[in-house]
Parts: C-alpha cells; sequence; structure tokens
C-alpha cells in the first residue's frame, strides 16, 4: 500500500466543464464528498495516464490517494476489505476482465454501491466502450464519445440503463463551445472517474440508453479488454 | 425525472410494489431491502448475450433467517410478488446473481451463513445458504479436522449449498455434488417449513447420513427449482486420505480424445481412479493464463495451427487429463501401476506426476482443485478474449471415446460458424460425461453478442436433434432447454408447481417452470 501525490493537471475540471454535457438535474445535485482516501486499483496493463489523470483529480480535491496495483485475488479481498471498513471510502478502478468479475464478486454485500461500470475493449482497430447508465455518472458517455470522436478514432459507446432497453442514436451535433480535451479516453476516464469518487461530478437522472460511433482511424494492433468503475462505501 | 424502480415485477402495481416493499423493510430492517440502482447493480451483471434490462431486478431484499425469509414469503403471496432466491449469487455463465426474469425480487441469502454442524467422524455438515466454500474450508481448517471439501471453479467464493441445488460439480471422488448431499430444510411458497429425509422426523440424528427418508425421496425436486427456498442443506465430506497422488495424462491430437475416454472409462468404473476426471482441451489449459491476441487475430475462431502452437509453447497437450489418487500408499502403489499399463496398453499419452510438474501452475491449480483447496485460477478465462461475455454450453454424453469425438465435432462444426473459440473440458463420471464449453465473447462488440446468441441457440438445437440435452442451463435460454426436454416433462413440473406454488412466487420460470 503506497501514498503517491500527483500535480494537479491545470484545465481538466475546465476541460470537463466545457464539454457541454446537457441532461436534467434532480434536487440533490452533488454527491456527499467523500472524507476518507480513494483508493485506485488499476492493472499493471492499464494505460498508464487513466490513473495519472484520475491521481491528479484527487490531488486536487485534496483526497489522499491509495495507489495500488491489482495482482491476484487476495489483493482484490484486502482492497474491498479496506472499502468496507468505513463508511465514505471509495475505490476508484481499471481492470482486466478476470479481476473485475472476482471484484464485482467480493463488493456484492448490500453496503457497498457502485457508482459508475463500464467495459472498455479495442480489437481489430475500433475501440468499444460500454457503460451502464447510473445517476451518478451521467455524462461520461457521452464525454468519452467527444473524445473520441476529436481524436479521429473509429469507435462506439454504448450507455445502457439497468432497467431499460438501448436505443441508438447518432452522434449530436456538439455545441459549439464543446472542448474535447484532447488528452485521450483513459485521461478523460480517469478524471471523470476520479471526480465521481471524489464527490464533484454532479449526480444527474441517468443518461437515456444510447450509442455513439465513430469512423475514424486507429492505428493497428491495439487490443486490450478493461473494465473502469467506482465503489462506495 | 428518475424513476422510482429500475424495473417492477410483471403484473405488480406500482401502488403494490411500494406496499410490499414497506413490508419487507418493515421485517428485514433498511439496510437489508434495496431498490436504488448504484445498489442493484450488482445483481444486474449477468455475462449474457442478451440485454442486462431482460434481467434487471426490482429490488433485493437480504434474510437473515428462517423465520425472515417466511416472512418474505408471506408478503410476497399477499402482493404476488415474485422473488429469485440465490445464496453466494456466484452462478457466473449462468445468470451470476440476477434473476431470471425482469422486475424479480431478489432474495439474497448471503446473511444465512452459519455453519451449523460438522461431525468429523460421520464426516457430514450442515450449511446454511449464504456459507462459501472458503468459509468451510477455512472451519475444517482451524479445527484440524482430517476432511476434505469438493468444490467447483470458482471454489473460494461459492457456497456449497447454491452448487448442490444447481447441480454443480467438483473435481474429487465427491464431485458429484448432489450425490453427496444428504437432507435439505425448504421454506415451502406456502411459508411452512420442510425438512426432506429423515430431517421429517422430530429429535432425528440421522438428517445427514441416510438419505432417503420414507415414502417418495422429494430432496431432487429442490434442485435446479423453483418450488421451495432451500434454507439449509446437509453434505457429506470426504475423510482425508492418508497419501494422496495427483498426475496428468497428456495427449498430442484432438483424436486422442477416443483413446483418452476409453482407457479411462475402465479405470472410473472400477474406482481405481476415483475422482470426477477432468480432459481439459487446449485452449481451456492455455486461455487461463495466456491472451487471445497473442496467438491469433484473424477473423473467425482461433486456428488449430494456432493453438497447436500455443500448446508447444506453454508445455500442455492438445487433451490433458488430470486424475487423482487417493488411499494409503500401499493402495495408490498398487493403483498407479494399473494406471500406468493401461497407458501404455493403449499406445497413446505420456503420464507426467507431480514430481515432475510440481512448479507448473496450471498443473497445481488442477492438483488443488482434486483436493478440495481454494483457488480463483478459472477466472483467468475472462481474460482470453476480453469484453465480459461467457455463457457455459454442457451438453452430457455416454462416457465413451466416440460419444465425445462426435461431440467435438458437433461444437467446433458450430462455434467455428460464429467465429467462437473452443473452449472445454470433459469432466467424467463413472457413465457419463459433462462437456463444457465456454461460449467466450465481447459483450461491447454489438455483432459479436448477436453472434454468440446465435451461437448458443444452434448448440441447443444441433446438439438436441442427436439426443445430447444440457446437465444446466442459463438464465437466458432455460425456457428453449425446458422446451427440448419436451411437453410431458414440462406438463408434470408445472402440475407440481400449481400444487406448491399456486401465486407462482418463487423464481417463476426457473428451468421453465411457471405457474
Amino acid at each position: 500500500m503506497t501514498l503517491g501525490r500527483r500535480s494537479f493537471a491545470a484545465g481538466a475540471l475546465a476541460g470537463v466543464a466545457a464539454a457541454g454535457i446537457r441532461t436534467q438535474a434532480v434536487a440533490a445535485p452533488f454527491s456527499p464528498v467523500a472524507p476518507d482516501p480513494v483508493m485506485l486499483l488499476v492493472d499493471p496493463g492499464a494505460p498508464p495516464a487513466f490513473m495519472a489523470a484520475a491521481a491528479g483529480i484527487l490531488a486536487a480535491s485534496r483526497r489522499s490517494v491509495i495507489e495500488r496495483r491489482a495482482g491476484d485475488g487476495p489483493r482484490l479481498a484486502e482492497s474491498v476489505a479496506w472499502l468496507g471498513a468505513r463508511p465514505g471510502r471509495r475505490i476508484v478502478g481499471l481492470l482486466n476482465d478476470a479481476d473485475a468479475v472476482l471484484l464485482d464478486q467480493l463488493t456484492r454485500d448490500g453496503a457497498i454501491r457502485c457508482l459508475s461500470s463500464a467495459q472498455h475493449c479495442e480489437s481489430a482497430g475500433a475501440s468499444r466502450h460500454r457503460i451502464t447508465a447510473l445517476s451518478s455518472n451521467a455524462g461520461l458517455a457521452r464525454l468519452l464519445a467527444v473524445e473520441l470522436a476529436a481524436a479521429g478514432t473509429n469507435f462506439s459507446v454504448a450507455s445502457e440503463a439497468p432497467g431499460t432497453p438501448r436505443m441508438t442514436a447518432p452522434l449530436p451535433k456538439l455545441p459549439d463551445q464543446a472542448d474535447p480535451g484532447g488528452r485521450g479516453w483513459e485521461d478523460t476516464l480517469g478524471r471523470v472517474l476520479a471526480m465521481i469518487a471524489a464527490g464533484s461530478w454532479p449526480t444527474r437522472a441517468p443518461d437515456v440508453p444510447s450509442a455513439f460511433h465513430g469512423r475514424g482511424e486507429n492505428s493497428g494492433t491495439k487490443t486490450f479488454a478493461l473494465r473502469s468503475f467506482v465503489f462506495a462505501s | 425525472m428518475a424513476e422510482k424502480y429500475i424495473a417492477l415485477p410483471a403484473g405488480v402495481s406500482e401502488r403494490d410494489f411500494d406496499a410490499a416493499i414497506a413490508e419487507f423493510r418493515a421485517a428485514l430492517g433498511d439496510d437489508n431491502v434495496y431498490t436504488e440502482a448504484d445498489r442493484l447493480a450488482a445483481y444486474g451483471k449477468i455475462m449474457l448475450p442478451v440485454p442486462d434490462a431482460e434481467h434487471a431486478p426490482s429490488a433485493a431484499i437480504s434474510p437473515r433467517s428462517v423465520e425472515q425469509v417466511q416472512r418474505c414469503v408471506a408478503i410476497c403471496n399477499k402482493y404476488r410478488v415474485p422473488v429469485w432466491p440465490i445464496s453466494t449469487g456466484k452462478n457466473l455463465g449462468y445468470g451470476s446473481a440476477a434473476p431470471g426474469n425482469r422486475g424479480q425480487v431478489v432474495m439474497d441469502l448471503r446473511l444465512m451463513n452459519r455453519i451449523l454442524e460438522v461431525d468429523a467422524d460421520l464426516c457430514t455438515a450442515l450449511v446454511e445458504p449464504g456459507v462459501t466454500y472458503q468459509q468451510l474450508y477455512d472451519y475444517i481448517a482451524e479445527r484440524k479436522l482430517p476432511l476434505w471439501l469438493s468444490c467447483p471453479a470458482p471454489s473460494a467464493i461459492a457456497g456449497p449449498l447454491g452448487n448442490t441445488v444447481d447441480r454443480g460439480v467438483g473435481y474429487t471422488p465427491y464431485g458429484e455434488h448432489f450425490l453427496f448431499s444428504c437432507g435439505m430444510e425448504v421454506v415451502m411458497p406456502t411459508g411452512e417449513v420442510l425438512r426432506t429425509g429423515m430431517g421429517s422426523l422430530p429429535n432425528s440424528n440421522t438428517w445427514q447420513v441416510f438419505k432417503w427418508g420414507f415414502g417418495p425421496y422429494l430432496d431432487g425436486i429442490f434442485t435446479q427449482s423453483n418450488f421451495g427456498i432451500v434454507t439449509k442443506l446437509g453434505l457429506w465430506l470426504m475423510p482425508a486420505p492418508p497419501a494422496f497422488k495427483s498426475f496428468v495424462i497428456r495427449y498430442e491430437d484432438e483424436a486422442d480424445i477416443v483413446a483418452a475416454v476409453e482407457t479411462l472409462r475402465p479405470l472410473r468404473m472400477a474406482n481405481i481412479i476415483p475422482n470426477a476426471v477432468v480432459i481439459s482441451h487446449a485452449l481451456w489449459e492455455c486461455g487461463t493464463v495466456a491472451k487471445r491476441a497473442d496467438y491469433f487475430t484473424g477473423p473467425g475462431s482461433i486456428t488449430d495451427a494456432a493453438v497447436a502452437r500455443m500448446a508447444r509453447d506453454r508445455n500442455v497437450g492438445i487433451w490433458n487429463l488430470y486424475a487423482g489418487l487417493y488411499g494409503s500408499p500401499e493402495q495408490i502403489e498398487v493403483n498407479w501401476k494399473i494406471i500406468q499399463g493401461a497407458v501404455k496398453a493403449s499406445g497413446r499419452g505420456e503420464i507426467l506426476t507431480a514430481e515432475q510438474l510440481d512448479r507448473d501452475p496450471v498443473f497445481k491449480y488442477r492438483s488443488d482443485l482434486m483436493q478440495g483447496k481454494m483457488n480463483v485460477k478459472e477466472f483467468g478465462l475472462y481474460n482470453w478474449r476480453g469484453g465480459g461475455g461467457s455463457c457455459w454450453f454442457a451438453p452430457v454424453s455416454q462416457a465413451r471415446g466416440v460419444e465425445a469425438k462426435k461431440q467435438l465435432a458437433m461444437a467446433k462444426t458450430i462455434l467455428d460458424r460464429y467465429g467462437i473459440d473452443y473452449v472445454a473440458e470433459f469432466i467424467v463420471g463413472w457413465r457419463d460425461m459433462h462437456h463444457i464449453i465456454d461460449v467466450l465473447y465481447d459483450r461491447t462488440d454489438a455483432a459479436q453478442t448477436k453472434a454468440a446468441n446465435d451461437c448458443f441457440t444452434e448448440l441447443l438445437r444441433e446438439f438436441a436433434a442427436e439426443g445430447y440435452g444440457v446437465y444446466r442451463a442459463n438464465t437466458a435460454f432455460q425456457e428453449e432447454v425446458a422446451n427440448l426436454y419436451g411437453d410431458v416433462k414440462r406438463d408434470v413440473n408445472q402440475k407440481i408447481k400449481r400444487a406448491l406454488d399456486p401465486n407462482g412466487i418463487i423464481a417463476p420460470g426457473k428451468s421453465g417452470i411457471w405457474v
């Protein structure tokens, strides 16, 4: 278990705010601020930009960060035990499928809430992202789509609400003031999940199920399959 | 506006559901009743090639005792709210912890997690639904009891009650789990509590030692069914043998499956090899530790040539038969000679022992399972292709080589048509084999998800046409599987269901059984 602090990435919050996300706000706009440290639980093979971006946001929000590389079952179990030991704790993560399935099983105990869950894959020149739409991560799907479109890549982003069937929708016209950030989807994902964990990402009604597609070019042979998540006690 | 509930049970108004939820909260406490999406997310992950929405729960409730289960059943009957009971909820690839149909309330029995009794002389145990194999393993180890468990591959986090009532299997001589169970306690849909077998007799001390009781043997109707909620299960535990010897027989060609099964069957039936043997295909062996993209990036299923290269790299056979010997060193020595002779006479296969493979992590994983030791290595299969999709297709065959060869060919032909890899093993009983195939696919890829669904449908249909049925079904396909077993069976199940659960509140649709 290590503690690490990263310098605040200037403009990260501004970039997110300028993306022009339009969803309907609920009466209580912000989730409670997490008073405890946030654990970053990341697969050793995950893109470094994710962890760097997440750590930067958490440092800016004055949360101490526990950085942990996923390795095996006992390490995951320890992480979940840490999460459940005190209310208010958060885990932000990006794991391979096997570890993510195991983590899902370990966190199903009623006291732990899932604030965000998504699958991210790339193969055969296209990246695909499948996000479970929750009130805590409203806007994430659209923001990832904006970032991927700005990068000119071949992608799909699907948002599925747990209770309703998926609808398809064309990529909406971006607002003029949209600022895609240009830092890559991994960075965007890390920032948003960290903001969710830190309580600075506004909660809203969950995104309407939708699918975004972009046609571009992805460089060659990258292949990955990862699950992202935020769990809260 | 955000919806109050993710989903509602079919046929239940929001007003009635509000009232039911209020009564659940009064019975169980607010902390044990969940309707919020962020708490229900864990009960909605299915891994199956259908939309999550089809298996979204309306709520989850967690009773702590039989009395609380009875109170919940009363509430369900009052408002006609259906519940989907789970024990530890680790039915991965068969539906996980999600309900069989949209809107059902998940009754999560994980808080009922007492080990009620372990008898080291009679080698029995009595457990509640929330007990995990790890918990029981630790209990036995702490007390230094000379007992071994038999567990399925997800071992540590799965539970003996849930696995047994779904008729799951393990890898020890006690691997046919339902066969080695003895006595149940069941909360009936009416709220009455039934103890099966000798448990119906007050003050009985033979509940966990004699299976049959008096009259019709009822335990079976509470497995893979929705006729009641099992709240206790008796298990037979294996006495720890004085010695154990594990080994693998590696075969070089796919065609060697015939020789492997024909060599093994007489040894199994004579109890020379007493455990549920696994004959694992190279792709399963390697799939827990390798990445598909490292060996194959082309379209379609992975080629045999790529599999052969991977097997050479990882030093495994195309088929890998794992077995164990249990007993005194003298007994093991006698049986070992018989096995060596049988393999030599077959002209195929290379035997390797623990002494030769002690550091091989794949061998160790298999050897551990054959001793009932806990691990979660099989989860590595989910990284083979990635993307979170997995559903088990598990037909049964006779323990004959030609049958295994026929099913292998059928499976590969159909899987190849849809670009799905043959990731499979045979688990060999005395006269039968469970042919376990993991249909692995990427759930972020809509085309691949559809292909997996179409593939599974064709596998069911084509295998059934040849007389091969599955031993277990996931919740997305339980209706189709039930249809394959014919109208008479469906009618009989329905008559039993109507008699026992006239309001249809326990897991409607489980195994295709409805009121």
